[in-house]
């Protein structure tokens, strides 16, 4: 029974941490939570939903297509409104995100209308058993996917120059400078890393579910933001824990209370992390700037 | 001349910190930039830099302008700051510091290279080759700084006082070091506070007060004139 409520925890956590990733990528280098980051997310789903079910072309190119408008989407955003304030105060550039955050969502109505639309991918589930735990083709694909990508992503961060750079802005702009390396440029990778990520989370949360919607994004980002904060903001490792945490938790809380509780619990814990402990698990000090 | 400032003026908002200086540094010269707090000294290697807006006046590189550049384009030409507190990535391990130190470079084997010397100049680097450069102590961290520096094959070191804050055993050292790099050809501009140290170092000195240069010369010389030293060094009375 719990296990179960586990299986089905992890696989929605990978997605929100896929999705906490991005959150706490851009935090990392910018300090600031960049509220659009679900919408981006959300995008990435609805492309994938025009070139699959709209266009009938093939999954993987829809899910390509997906991942690169909102890569697209990040970099133009952070250069558009977040470079030019990137000295004013953090709550100004909190303020834009919002406004962009609206934009996409509104966007998205405009353009695909506020109904729901069916996601076409895996049309065709199987479903197996393992002992008493019922797991399902999708799940297995989502854990896969989500375990690559964070394994590809970890590699990265820890072992080649891009991620040493991006780890090297994120402590100290100037000095990083100084030693060659061209900060917004860096700042630009983090951006498209961190939407292209986001944007995975979003096509992986509406085949699961094989739905999408223009509130998607606003659901996910919470949910996602939360994990961030459980997680502590600016940590990796953090983001993929506090996913993990929130799926779990959200999924067991579904079958203890009922399936309207599950949406609320994230901000039950987003609420209780920040009364009992601001910084999350892994995170940094954030109130130090 | 491979570093030249000429009438250089810099300013914070409405309030000017560099009232129009002059200064050169030629091949194999290691030359002191010194003054008391808040004189402009590291305004000036801020405006080498280009972390800095110029207001006027220029900074040539062998020859060329480079006033317009990017910081992280002027480093690129081997321009290299030691910049003030020392600035480590408190995060990054010791190897991963100085690799940012090299981040300009293509060539594998001139990486290698550098990184030999480095470790072979400050071996306390090699202990703590994989501990985070905020385990460090100040000593050892003025040390990764320098390090750091010297992975770039600089062809200008800007050092930003590298004394401070440190005891006499690794002034010492740092000292001893200097020379060292100096004598391996890299001209070096040494901004201290420590104006014995800086005059004993350096074959020739500018005096900075309020972002204006008041003496230049010799280093021997201005560390021989008592009245210069009473005057604006705060040394012997
Ligand atoms: N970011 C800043 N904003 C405004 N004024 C500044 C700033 N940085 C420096 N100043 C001012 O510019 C002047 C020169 O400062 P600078 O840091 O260059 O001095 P310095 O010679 O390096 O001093 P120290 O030996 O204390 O490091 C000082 O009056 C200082 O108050
Ligand atoms: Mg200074």
């Amino acid at each position: 029974m719990y296990l179960q409520q586990i299986v089905n925890g992890l696989t929605l956590g990978a997605i929100y941490a896929l999705l906490a990733l991005g959150y706490s990528m851009i935090f990392g280098v910018l300090y600031f939570i960049n509220f659009a980051h679900g919408d981006i997310a959300m995008v990435g789903g609805y492309v994938t939903w025009f070139v699959a079910a709209s266009l009938k072309m093939n999954f993987v190119l829809a899910i390509f297509a997906g991942i690169i408008v909102s890569t697209l989407l990040g970099v133009a955003i952070e250069f558009i409104g977040y470079r030019p304030i990137r000295r004013a105060p953090k709550l100004s550039a909190v303020i834009v995100s919002m406004g962009f955050s609206f934009v996409l969502s509104t966007s998205v109505q405009l353009i695909w209308g506020t109904r729901s639309l069916s996601m076409p991918i895996f049309t065709n589930v199987k479903t197996f058993n393992i002992g008493s735990i019922i797991i399902n083709s999708k799940q297995i694909w989502i854990l896969v996917i989500a375990t690559v990508i964070m394994v590809l992503l970890t590699l990265l961060i820890n072992k080649t120059k891009l991620g040493m750079a991006m780890r090297a802005v994120a402590l100290d702009q100037s000095t990083s400078a100084l030693m060659g390396v061209n900060v917004n440029r860096t700042i630009s990778a983090t951006f498209a890393i961190g939407s292209a990520l986001g944007a995975m989370s979003g096509i992986m949360m509406a085949a699961y579910y094989g739905v999408i919607y223009s509130t998607l994004g606003g659901l996910i980002g919470t949910k996602g933001f939360a994990a961030v904060v459980l997680g502590g903001a600016g940590s990796i490792p953090g983001a993929m824990l506090g996913g993990m945490l929130i799926g779990i938790i959200e999924s067991i809380a579904g079958t203890v209370f009922n399936a309207q509780v599950k949406d609320a619990v994230a901000f039950v814990v987003l609420i209780l992390v920040l009364l009992f402990k601001p910084s999350g698990i892994l995170g940094k000090d954030v109130m130090k700037d | 001349m491979v570093l030249e400032i000429k009438d250089l003026h810099v300013s914070y908002g409405s309030i000017e910190a560099l009232h129009g200086i002059s200064l050169e540094l030629d091949e194999n010269e290691v030359v002191a930039l010194v003054g008391s707090n808040g004189a402009g000294k590291t305004t000036t290697l801020k405006a080498i830099s280009g972390q800095i807006k110029v207001s006027s006046g220029d900074i040539c590189f062998n020859g060329r302008s480079i006033i317009r550049e990017k910081p992280h384009k002027i480093a690129a030409m081997g321009i290299v700051q030691v910049p003030e507190g020392r600035k480590i990535f408190y995060k990054l391990s010791v190897r991963e510091n100085l690799m940012m130190g090299a981040y300009s470079l293509k060539d594998k084997e001139e990486i290698e290279k550098n990184l030999n010397m480095v470790l072979s100049a400050f071996p306390i680097l090699k202990e703590r080759f994989n501990q985070s450069g905020g385990t460090l102590s100040g000593g050892e961290q003025q040390m990764l700084a320098v390090g750091r520096a010297l992975m770039a094959s600089p062809k200008v070191l800007l050092l930003d006082e590298p004394s401070l804050g440190l005891a006499p055993l690794v002034v010492e050292t740092i000292a001893e070091k200097i020379t060292e790099i100096s004598n391996l050809g890299i001209p070096i501009l040494l901004v201290e506070q420590n104006a014995n140290l800086a005059l004993e170092l350096s074959s020739r000195a500018y005096v900075i007060e309020t972002g204006n240069i008041e003496i230049s010369g010799v280093s021997d010389e201005l560390l021989g004139n008592e009245d210069i030293q009473k005057a604006y060094l705060g040394i012997g009375d």
